[in-house]
């Protein structure tokens, strides 16, 4: 479904991802782990074209990224959603407009149009009766499950999941965690998790895959990780200890 | 590091000269959305009424005061209304105008981008699959290239008539002789010309705002960066623009 092949991404002249060859199948459900600065975030902004590889190249379904038309690479957007770190709302919208952006947008429907389909999801996602608030009233959690409302909108076949968790506490982290497992089951939802949160990787997927200085050196599943013979793979699980 | 100063330079041309071919691809499509290009006249030009109309007063006032000081010392007193017209209409009124909203708008489009930028809502825009430059960028050089000529002639009509006021409460000038004086020595060109310059000045300082917003690094400190640098490139660009636009429109 998604594959990159030898990408190689630089910014001013430092080697952030380092000839990575990678392939994601459908219903995957994994993790990308990794020290602060490996690349794991660079790495999802690569796959929905958002920063362009220095060398290499990405595919979506067999279709080069690089050879896709600004149209081809928005249906490509439309299914491959994103909750971003900062969850990234716009703050100027309402959280059901947030949550409706996509559908007015880009199936051209009116807000009235939407609302059904809003409280719907703004209810799978236990934030019922919001659909009014502004951003700037929700607290980090809340702001990271409208987030992810609005990137399930549009029911994409993959969802690439920025630090879910970071910055929650231990509760939230569990809720949003349940949520990313029921969404992927639920619905056969491609998941990919950046985390820092055991937990998060731990719990949330099936195959973890950990990246060092720009390179993918280790994967497995969470208790193959866990036990790795890699003593930095070792470490990094083990916070270090 | 002359040679890297340089390098950056015309980098920085080619980008903006890339964007500027993409905004213009992007308004001669009519794809962005009128709705939004609606909310941004309102919250660009018409929000701005209140600062153009203080500025333009000041300005008319001003400028009246001196000039009739000086003409009615020289015996030419009767020529006031025309002179005061012609500098309003011409050079005055938009001049002013611009350099207002070259801070103003100049300062929000680019605080506003840029905050959408390093907070990644524009990320967040492109990865549901909207085009930057048609969602973000063409109803606000849209908006400004509209609603500038138009703040720019309520400026005009708002200086006039402040001169007016000065040149006969301060300077005893008769309101026949203002406005008879005026009516000969203001042409349709004059007017026609100051509102050309408005569409000029709005589309430009647009552009450079929107594209130092988007061009926005590193957090709260990269937005303070590109917001002074979209409003001095505004500022330079209204100022420059000015004086080609003055020769080659009244020559």
């Amino acid at each position: 479904m998604i594959e990159l092949r030898d990408v190689v991404l630089e910014f001013d002249g430092k080697r952030v991802l380092d000839g990575v060859n990678w392939t994601v199948n459908p219903l995957d459900r994994f993790s990308i782990i990794g020290e602060s600065g490996c690349g794991k975030s660079s790495l999802l902004k690569l796959i929905l074209g958002l920063i362009y590889p220095t060398s290499g190249d990405i595919l979506f379904k067999g279709v080069s990224l690089l050879d896709m038309t600004k149209v081809e690479r928005q249906k490509m957007r439309m299914e491959v959603g994103m909750l971003f770190q900062s969850a990234a709302l716009f703050d100027s919208m309402t959280v059901g407009e947030n949550v409706a952006f996509s559908l007015c947008e880009n199936l051209g429907r009116s807000y009235e149009e939407c609302e059904g389909r809003v409280h719907d999801i703004l209810e799978m996602v236990d934030m019922k009766g919001t659909s009014e608030q502004m951003p700037a009233s929700l607290s980090g959690g809340q702001r990271k499950r409208i987030g992810l409302a609005r990137t399930i909108a549009t029911e994409p076949a993959v969802i690439m999941y920025d630090e879910p968790t970071t910055g929650l506490d231990p509760v939230l982290t569990t809720s949003i965690e349940n949520l990313i497992v029921k969404l992927s089951k639920d619905f056969g939802i491609t998941t990919i998790v950046v985390s820092h949160q055991k937990s998060t990787f731990t719990r949330t997927v099936d195959n973890i895959y950990m990246m060092l200085n720009g390179k993918l050196i280790e994967a497995g599943a969470p208790d193959t990780i866990e036990n790795s013979s890699n003593e930095a793979v070792r470490y990094f699980i083990r916070g270090g200890l | 590091m002359i040679s890297g100063y340089l390098k950056d330079w015309f980098s920085a041309i080619g980008d903006f000269t890339l964007f500027s071919f993409q905004v213009l691809q992007g308004i001669f499509s009519f794809k962005f959305s009128k709705a939004r290009t609606m909310e941004q006249m309102v919250f660009l030009g018409v929000h701005s009424f209140n600062i153009t109309v203080i500025t333009a007063a000041f300005v008319g006032m001003s400028f009246a005061f001196q000039v009739v000081k000086e003409f009615v010392r020289f015996g030419a007193g009767g020529l006031v209304g025309g002179i005061l017209a012609m500098a309003v209409w011409r050079e005055l009124g938009p001049m002013m105008t611009g350099a207002v909203l070259a801070g103003r708008v100049g300062a929000a489009i680019s605080a506003e981008l840029g905050t959408m930028k390093v907070t990644e809502q524009v990320d967040a825009l492109k990865s549901l699959s909207q085009d930057i430059v048609l969602y973000l960028v063409c109803p606000r050089v849209v908006s400004l290239t509209i609603m500038l000529p138009l703040l720019i002639g309520v400026a005009d009509v708002v200086g006039y008539f402040s001169g007016f006021l000065i040149a006969y409460f301060v300077g005893d000038i008769n309101p026949m002789s203002f406005f008879n004086s005026t009516q000969n020595m203001l042409g349709v060109m004059d007017v026609v010309g100051g509102l050309i310059k408005g569409a000029f000045f709005g589309f430009t300082i647009a552009m450079l705002s929107a594209y130092r917003g988007l061009q926005t690094r590193s957090g709260a400190k990269g937005v303070g960066q590109s917001t002074r640098r979209g409003v001095v490139a505004s500022l330079i660009a209204v100022f420059v623009l000015n004086y080609f636009l003055s020769m080659v429109i009244f020559s």
